[in-house]
This record gives structure tokens, sequence and C-alpha cells, in this order.
């Protein structure tokens, strides 16, 4: 019970936290950084479901934050619809689109799989940058208008913050109730053992397309938010490093882990704005850390294991092993 | 018109070549360790790098830039195979585990070159000095840059060259050995971590040899390895993963192909051409034109 008591107070705190955090005395900037934790935390959310849980490597996950973010922009900015509905159906388009492509591409395993979904991702990057009437073209769409919920427009980046927030928490809750349901033990069988799952009763194909559907639903949101938080969308900011950077979270947040988005939006994000003081060396460190960490730590900061460090200094142990 | 298509099917041929270098790189490591390594259209842009260095700047012949570059770029193939591969590959993780560290680090790797090389070489497009004359030959028509005639030509000794050296030599009998099955194979005394090294040299080496081919067709960019990585990969996939006479057809129909869209229907979509055709590919003939389905494991 101590355990339990202890753990509502500690979810309490970070909560109390979460909501006092622009009111500590943080700058505008900083205030953005946390803003697009958030963003990223929902994707990342998404992400983990089809890749940490159900062990499907996808790698185009741009493509379905660009597609929520340039569906809630044209929407908005073009046709006047109001915030709400244009976040429903930023949602609603990347699950469409996702359910089309998870159809298709979920025959693929491994790397092959990794291809196809980078594979969509550019084809979609590319059509973004030459269908100028739709997307804008390069220069991409500009004057998205705030957030207007229940009779407020959340102009201040603090309202932005908290209406992002309050999403990103409730993408949370359903993303943790879903995982501890029995959809949640089907994905976690898949992962472990397709066949067996397949032995058990389960529809593969059919639970793989619903956590690929579900992951591109948290990825359209994710594009939405992001589209009202700057009020500026370009290609650029769609870049194939982009579905990188969320693999990645999911990677050091530890795969499968439900608290592992969050814990690895707040490293990786804090770790890109802080390394941006390298400038020219800025992406060189980047590319250096990626290989160090997942060398040393591949099964990220949840598990932090140097398991190549031990081998080294017990030296060679067998000389026929697997690899 | 029919002028106009040889010309740009025999232009395809050229760019064709050059896809299929890379993805022989691709298929080499595909098949002897099963991994995708994506820092592989990197190591192509440092290729074309090299080249340009040894050929502009220290102004060597063309043939020992060919041999310095493809030394400098296969020893950075070992090297990174060394640091960011083989611990990853020993380590004892869960498939899928596997799969996407090996991808994140090669990723990293590749991000990791191409800003050393924007550091080193500026990030503007570079462009190679004149190699072959410019003169083009007239055949039935066809107006022909007699250095395209090179690029394929050097492109081919390249590849029969790896042929020989895979086929008929012990060092490739070895390597064939270790992609085929590694537990025999180091029973038969091959040293398996020699033969992984060595598998990736040659993968960085086929790499260099398309870099300084570009010559000819393109600039050199630090970016460029992405584009040119997943064409490559693109030409693999068509011909079938881990075959070499795949990786050539698939280069070359994927040259023709999209060279005719250009120049047919539209400049704009050009890389798109090569995407759709991967993904087509993958979900429809998976194993490629070459190679037959495999059965699957139970």
């Amino acid at each position: 019970m101590n355990m339990r008591l202890f753990k509502i107070a500690f979810i309490v705190i970070v909560c109390l936290l979460l909501v006092l955090l622009p009111y500590l005395g943080i700058n505008v900037y900083r205030l953005h950084v946390f803003t697009l934790i958030g963003i990223y935390t929902l994707i990342s959310i998404g992400l983990n479901i089809i890749f940490g849980h159900t062990g499907q490597i996808a790698l185009g996950h741009a493509a379905f934050f660009a597609i929520g973010a340039y569906t809630s922009a044209i929407l908005t900015a073009r046709l006047g619809f109001p915030f709400p509905i244009a976040f429903i159906c930023a949602g609603l388009i990347s699950l469409v689109f996702g359910l089309g492509v998870g159809r298709a591409a979920l025959k693929l395993e491994g790397a092959y799989l990794a291809m196809a979904t980078i594979g969509f991702g550019e084809i979609v990057r590319m059509v973004l940058i030459h269908w100028e009437s739709l997307s804008g073209g390069p220069a991409g769409i500009s004057k998205i208008p705030n957030p207007y919920i229940l009779g407020l427009t959340l102009k201040s980046p603090q309202s932005k913050y908290y209406m992002i927030m309050a999403i990103t928490f409730l993408g949370f809750v359903c993303y943790r109730n879903l995982m501890k349901s029995n959809y949640g033990k089907q994905f976690t069988a898949i992962k472990e053992n397709p066949l067996a799952a397949q032995a058990m009763g389960v529809n593969t194909t059919r639970v793989k397309v619903i956590a690929f559907g579900l992951s591109t639903l948290y990825a359209g949101f994710g594009g939405s938010l992001y589209a009202h938080l700057n009020n500026y969308i370009a290609p650029d900011a769609f870049h194939f490093s982009e579905s990188i950077t969320f693999l990645l979270i999911v990677v050091l947040g530890g795969m499968g882990n439900i608290l592992g988005p969050i814990l690895g939006s707040i490293v990786l994000i804090e770790v890109k704005e802080s390394l941006r003081m390298l400038k020219d060396y800025n992406m060189l460190i980047y590319g250096l850390s990626l290989m160090v960490l997942m060398v040393f730590a591949p099964k990220g900061f949840a598990g932090v294991r140097f398991s190549f460090l031990w081998r080294w200094m017990a030296g060679k142990t067998s000389t026929v092993s697997k690899y | 018109m029919l002028v106009q298509i040889l010309q740009q099917i025999v232009s395809g041929f050229a760019i064709g070549s050059i896809y299929a270098l890379v993805g022989l790189g691709f298929s080499l490591t595909v098949k002897a360790l099963n991994a995708i390594n994506f820092a592989t259209g990197d190591i192509f842009m440092l290729g074309a790098y090299f080249g340009i260095t040894f050929l502009l700047f220290l102004k060597l012949p063309f043939w020992f830039s060919i041999l310095c570059t493809i030394l400098v770029v296969s020893l950075i193939g070992i090297i990174f195979e060394r640091v960011a591969y083989k611990p990853i590959y020993k380590a004892k993780l869960g498939k899928a585990e596997h799969h996407v560290i090996l991808i994140i680090s090669t990723i990293g790797t590749g991000i990791f070159l191409q800003n050393a090389a924007m550091l080193i070489w500026g990030a503007d497009a570079l462009a190679f000095p004149k190699i072959f004359s410019k003169e083009p030959i007239k055949i039935l028509g066809m107006i022909l840059p007699l250095e395209y005639v090179w690029v394929v030509a050097i492109a081919i000794f390249f590849m029969l060259m790896l042929n020989f050296l895979l086929q008929k030599t012990k060092l490739g009998k070895g390597l064939r050995a270790t992609a085929q099955d590694r537990e025999t194979a180091v029973l038969m005394g091959v040293n398996l971590s020699l033969a992984d090294s060595l598998t990736f040299g040659l993968s960085a080496a086929l790499g260099a040899v398309g870099g300084i081919l570009i010559g000819p067709i393109s600039f050199a960019t630090p970016t460029m390895g992405m584009t040119y990585g997943l064409k490559g990969f693109t030409a693999a996939v068509i011909g079938g993963m881990g075959s070499i006479r795949g990786a050539i057809i698939g280069g070359i129909v994927l040259g023709i192909l999209e060279n005719l869209v250009t120049g047919f229907i539209s400049s704009t979509y050009k890389d798109v051409v090569a995407f759709t055709i991967l993904i087509l590919f993958l979900l429809i003939k998976p194993s490629g034109l070459l190679l037959r389905p495999p059965q699957p494991k139970v």
C-alpha cells in the first residue's frame, strides 16, 4: 500500500509541476521547447504502439505527422473550418492513410518494412514540395490561425502549452489503458513471437494494421497541434530525420515501456536543443552520439547496461557464438 | 522519337550502372550479415568527394585516383564496421530490437559522415574536373557523350572484378561460405571477424567506385547519399536482394525507367518514380526479379 501511495504522490507532484511550469519564471523559448516535448511525446506514444509494443519498424511517421499538419492547416487557413473539427479531421485523414499503408506494407518485416515506410515518407514529402496548389510548395502554408476552443482564442504560448499538455495527457491515458487491455497483450504477443501468437488465435495481420493505424492517428493529431503551435508549416519540417527522431525517442525511452515516450522525448528534445549551441558541429555530434548510444545503451535509458564494455572487460568467453 | 527513346535508354544505362554499384554494396552486406547498412549512400558520397580530392586538389591521374579512392573509402568502411556495427551485432537483443538498433546506428554513422564531409569540403556542390573527353560520338543519329560509355565500361569492369573475387579466389570462397552458414564456416577455419570486416570493406569499395563515376553525370553534395542510397537499395530490391546479377539488372532497369520518365513525362517527379518502384516491388515481388521467393520458416 505504501508503494501505491508513493506512486500517487509522485504523479500528483509531476502534474502540479507541469501545471505550474509557465509560472516558474522560464522564458518563452523554454516554454516553446516544453510544448514541443508535449507534441513529440504524443507522436512517440503512437510510434511506441506499433514499434515498441508490436515490434514493427515504421520509419515513415514524419509523413503522417505531415499529413496531419497539412490537413489541419488547409482546413483552418484556407477553408475556414474551426480548430476542433480540423484537429479531428487531421487525425482521421492520417488514420485513413495509415490503414491503407499499413494494410499493404505490414506484410513486410524488419528492415524491408523500414525501407517501404521510408519510401512512403519521401513520396509524401515530394508531393508536398511539388503540388503547389495544395500545399503551397516549398514555402509551405503560413498564417495558420490560432486554436479557437469554447469561445477562447489560444494566442499566448502559455495557453497553447496548456492545450497541448492536456491533449497529450489524454492521449497518454488512452494509450495506457489500451496497453492494459486485451489488445495490448496481443501487440506484445506479436512482437515476442508472431507464430505463437497466431497459434493462440491472434489475427496477426489485423492486429498489426490496427496498431499501425492507431500510431498514425496519434501522429496526425500531433501534426495538427504542431501546425497551430507555430502558425506556419513547410515541407522541411517533415524530413526523414523527423521519423528517426520519433524512432530514437522510443528506443531511448525503452521499447514497449509505457513511460518511455515521455522520458525519451524530454531527453532527446532537450539534447537536440542544447546541441544547437555547437552550430556547425551540431549534426556531426548528433550523428556520432546516435552511434555511440546504440553501441553502449541499446536498450535505452530504461535498461542501460554497458553490455559491450562488460564483454570487452571479461574477454572472449566463447569462440563459436551466434555472431 | 525512336532516336530520343534510344538516347534516354543509353543515358539510363550510365546512371543505372552507378545505381547497380551502390545496390551491390547493399546486397553484399545484406547477404552476408542480414543487415541493411543505411550508411551505404553516404559511403558513396565519400567516394565522390575523395575522387574530387585526388583528381582536382592533388591532380593525380585518373586510374591512380580511382585506386586511392577505393583504398581510403574501404578503409573507412572497415573502421565503421569495427566501431558501429560489430559491437551491436554481438549484443544479445531481441530480433526487432536488433534490427532497429543497427538501423539507428548506421543512420547515425550516415549523419556523421554527411556532416564531416560538409565541414571538410563545404556545403556547396562541387564539380568534378573533366576526366574524359567531352566530345560526343554519333551512332544511328543518337548523340552519345563518350563519358557515359566510359562510366558503363568502368562500372562493368569493377563488377566483373567483384565476381571474380567472390567466385574464383579462396578469399571469395570464405566470404561466400560465411554468408551461407556462419557456424559451419567457422568450423572450416574461416575467420568470421575478418570476413565481416572484408564484406564491409568490399561494400564500401563498390560505393567508392560509384561515387567517383558520378563525376560526368552530377555534382557532389554532402547530402547526395540519401537519394543515391535509396536508389541503390531499390536497384538491389528489383533484382533480388543478395544477388549480384540482380543488383546489376535492377540498377540498369531503374536507371532506364527513371530516364524515360524524366525525358517524356516530368522531371519533377523523378525521385518519386524510384520510391514507387521500390514500394511496388517490396509489396508484390519482394524476392526481386531473379530470386525465388523464400519458403516461410516454421
